[in-house]
């Protein structure tokens, strides 16, 4: 009974949304009280069949086909849970739940809520029609669930969509908004502290993916070029862009259209990134269960939306304030913004051609093919190295400028000091390494110019007395250090990997580096839902003879019956060890004879990649709050 | 012309210029990155129309691990050799390294790498699925 309740609550709130949209046209006079509770039960209705739906996961009731195929009576409770956002309904429903937190927040404004009740209307079809959480088995009811993808059992399981949710839908938020009301240029400081907290949870959401595909999809690598990336990575740039153009939207009254039409892409590409993920037209790593229709309705909805964007951009008031002067004459700043919106809308277009391209050949049957991570490689970089010239130049122009010659002075200067660094860094790295790379340097000199920056403005506001400067300027350094950290983590970790793979009997030695792997033993493990052969690999560091034991295992999932690889990974700051099991051969009666396949990765600085994508969030954090106090 | 105008002009076609050269590099590195997947029956027919370029491309190969065709070099266990099929035509497929988890016999995989001959396929890369029931679309309805 209580899944057809879970169903009935989403009619119900279709329902409401519908009223909601069509009252108007029926009676011009609508009743604020009316709408207020229709918008109300619309949130109550998702709320309530959302905890239906975690109560079914919980109770295990395999009796809904949603709950048999993604969850297992021996799960962990945490995974019990979180194993709703497991596979394609459930992940729908929880988009859809996450968006009602800005429902909620926007309703304040009478005039914001209806478009949010046509997104809402709209998911509601797709989910009723096309993505039922709740539809049951009635013959041969399992007694048992089919297990959650052993993959995804995982801590990094438990955040990541959820994280990157709250970024897809803060874009959904930020486009209702923008559409609805009769005056953009009202709302932009509301759809800045929304992008702002948005952008930051994108950003963290991607980055704990990256940080989850690392250690858990067992080859050691942070970023493929798969579709499935590349879908979160084009709302993220477009985002970046937004971030940047609305600072000069709100200081200057100008080039607005242009953020309008960013939101608009940026929620649309969003809405195709699942569209990409579900298809299954594509090849990619992540393809979990996928299914065409679904991926045609989505396709539909994007292209909608891109339609209603633009109907709406011809008639939305873009007019701005006319007590506020408006000043449209561009500085050096504002050119360097738009510069830097424009690199980065070039790059969410790249990124689209290369994931694009392989889908449209595949739909009118050309030919079948994927593009592979050197397109994507080759033809961003020269759109990043100016993007990351703008990064350093940027704060020699936070504070308006009087006289053009000392700027241009002060850029000489600071840019000298960093280059003498930076070769000095280098040199120092190159001894450590005996090998350079041209993306070491730019990667560490990018961050060494900045961080030269950001030391002469804290000793020239120190010396002034000016303290204020440190709140106003925090989030900013903050989030451009940390892209210069993760570039100087992408460079150093290609550049100066050490990778081998071997095979190990026991007592064998392989050396790597300056480590040395003895395999010690093999031990036999069994859980509740799995069984696993667990390697003991003594490490020993030569350098410093230090000793340690690394324990990487091969586990068989008797649920699911996968196989799947646990890596070990012995990470520190400045350099990651790790390991991956391939095969694991042992006698069956004597676990002293046998042998193991080994991948053995070495990586510097990895760890910065993920550093610095954290970076960013704290940024966004201590933006969203300074934005909030003004 | 007006000085205007000329100025005018220039801008426009330089911008113009630049535009189509970007595409240009943009397309042509498209095309040096692509990975065509084939079938086994796919190469075959290629070899059969003498289309000798799919010995020197990296391409993608796609199709399912016959069962009992999985042979692992007795000294060294990170040489790989085994076959796949579309249920047309064999292809012989070598490969050292760690095999990915989700390689079975019977399920499909994906190599990537080159054609050494008509029947053997030198794979430097082998593509794990996170699902074990994902097939590659060509191979659906095998």
């Amino acid at each position: 009974m209580l899944p057809e309740i879970g169903l009935f609550f989403l009619i119900l709130s279709s329902v409401f949304a519908f009223l909601q949209i069509t009252i108007p046209f029926v009676n011009k006079n609508v009743n604020n009280i009316l709408v207020n509770k229709l918008i109300n039960l619309q949130i109550i209705g998702i709320v309530f069949s959302f905890c239906i739906l975690s109560y079914l996961f919980i109770s295990s009731d395999f009796s809904v086909l949603y709950v048999a195929k993604n969850s297992n009576l021996n799960l962990d409770f945490i995974y019990k849970v979180c194993a709703l956002w497991g596979a394609h309904e459930g992940s729908i429903l929880l988009w859809l739940l996450l968006l009602q937190i800005w429902f909620f927040i926007a309703k304040k404004d009478k005039d914001n809520s209806y478009s949010f009740s046509v997104i809402n209307f709209i998911l509601l079809q797709y989910i009723i029609w096309f993505s039922n959480p709740f539809a049951r088995i009635f013959m041969n009811i399992p007694d048992n669930g089919l297990d959650l993808n052993p993959l995804l059992q995982d801590p990094g399981f438990i955040i990541h969509p959820p994280l990157l949710y709250l970024g897809y839908v803060g874009y959904a938020a930020i486009f209702c908004i923008a559409l609805n009301h009769k005056n953009f240029v009202k709302n932009l400081k509301l759809i800045q502290r929304i992008n702002i907290i948005s952008w930051g949870f994108l950003t963290l959401g991607i980055t704990i993916g990256s940080f989850w595909a690392y250690y858990e999809l067992g080859w050691g690598g942070f970023w493929y070029w798969d579709p499935v990336e590349n879908a979160s990575f084009m709302p993220w740039l477009l985002g970046t862009a937004l971030t940047h153009n609305l600072i000069i939207n709100i200081r200057k009254n100008i080039l607005i259209k242009s953020s309008y039409l960013l939101i608009i892409y940026s929620f649309a590409l969003s809405v195709f990134g699942t569209f990409l993920v579900r298809s299954g037209v594509l090849n990619s790593v992540h393809a979990f269960a996928s299914d065409p229709k679904r991926g045609l309705y989505l396709l539909a909805v994007t292209l909608l939306i891109v339609a209603i964007g633009y109907i709406k951009f011809f008639k939305l008031n873009f007019e701005t304030n006319k007590d506020k002067e408006r000043k449209s004459e561009l500085g050096i700043k504002e050119i360097l913004l738009v510069l830097n919106s424009l690199l980065l809308t070039i790059s969410a277009s790249i990124v689209l051609l290369g994931t694009l391209y392989p889908l449209v050949l595949e739909v009118f049957e050309i030919s079948s093919i994927t593009v592979g991570p050197g397109y994507f490689n080759t033809v961003l970089i020269p759109v990043f190295i100016p993007l990351l010239i703008l990064l350093g130049l940027s704060p020699n122009f936070n504070k308006a400028i009087k006289d053009k010659k000392q700027v241009y002075k002060k850029i000489f200067f600071l840019l000298s000091v960093a280059l003498i660094l930076s070769v000095f860094i280098n040199y120092l790295i190159y001894k450590i390494y005996n090998e350079a790379y041209l993306s070491i340097f730019i990667s560490t000199f990018t961050f060494i110019w900045i961080l030269v920056n950001l030391f002469y403005d804290a000793i020239i506001n120190l010396i002034n007395k000016r303290y204020s400067f440190v709140l106003k300027y925090l989030s900013f350094y903050i989030a451009h250090l940390g892209v210069a950290i993760t570039l100087i983590g992408i460079a150093m970790s290609t550049m100066y990997l050490e990778s081998s793979d071997v095979m190990l009997k026991i007592g064998d030695k392989a050396n790597l580096g300056n480590y040395e792997f003895t395999l010690d033993k093999i031990k036999r493990v069994s859980k509740s839902n799995y069984l696993a052969k667990v390697a003991y690999i003594k490490v020993n560091d030569k350098k410093y003879n230090l000793d340690f034991v690394m324990h990487p295992e091969k586990r068989f999932y008797t649920n699911s019956q996968m196989l799947l690889t646990e890596v070990a990974l012995k990470g520190s700051f400045l350099k990651d060890i790790y390991l991956a099991l391939g095969d694991v051969i042992t006698d069956p009666k004597n676990l002293n004879i046998g042998h193991i396949t080994l991948r053995i990765k070495i990586m510097p600085f990895i760890r910065f990649i993920w550093l610095g994508g954290v970076f960013i969030f704290i940024a966004a954090l201590i933006s969203f709050a300074r934005l909030r106090k003004e | 012309m007006s000085k205007l105008q000329t100025k005018r002009l220039i801008l426009t076609l330089s911008i113009i210029t630049s535009i189509a050269i970007g595409i240009g590099i943009l397309l042509y590195t498209l095309k040096q990155n692509i990975n065509l997947f084939y079938t086994p029956s796919e190469v075959l027919s290629n070899f059969e129309e003498k289309n000798n370029n799919i010995l020197t491309r990296n391409i993608r190969l796609g199709g399912i691990v016959i069962p009992g065709s999985v042979k692992t070099s007795q000294h060294a266990t990170l040489n790989h050799e085994f076959s796949v099929t579309d249920n047309k035509y064999n292809i012989k497929v070598l490969y050292t390294g760690i095999l990915p988890d989700l390689f079975k016999e019977d399920k499909a995989i994906v190599a990537e790498g080159k054609m050494q001959d008509k029947s053997t396929f030198l794979a430097h890369t082998l593509l794990a699925k996170h699902d074990e029931n994902y097939k590659p679309p060509k191979l659906k309805n095998i």
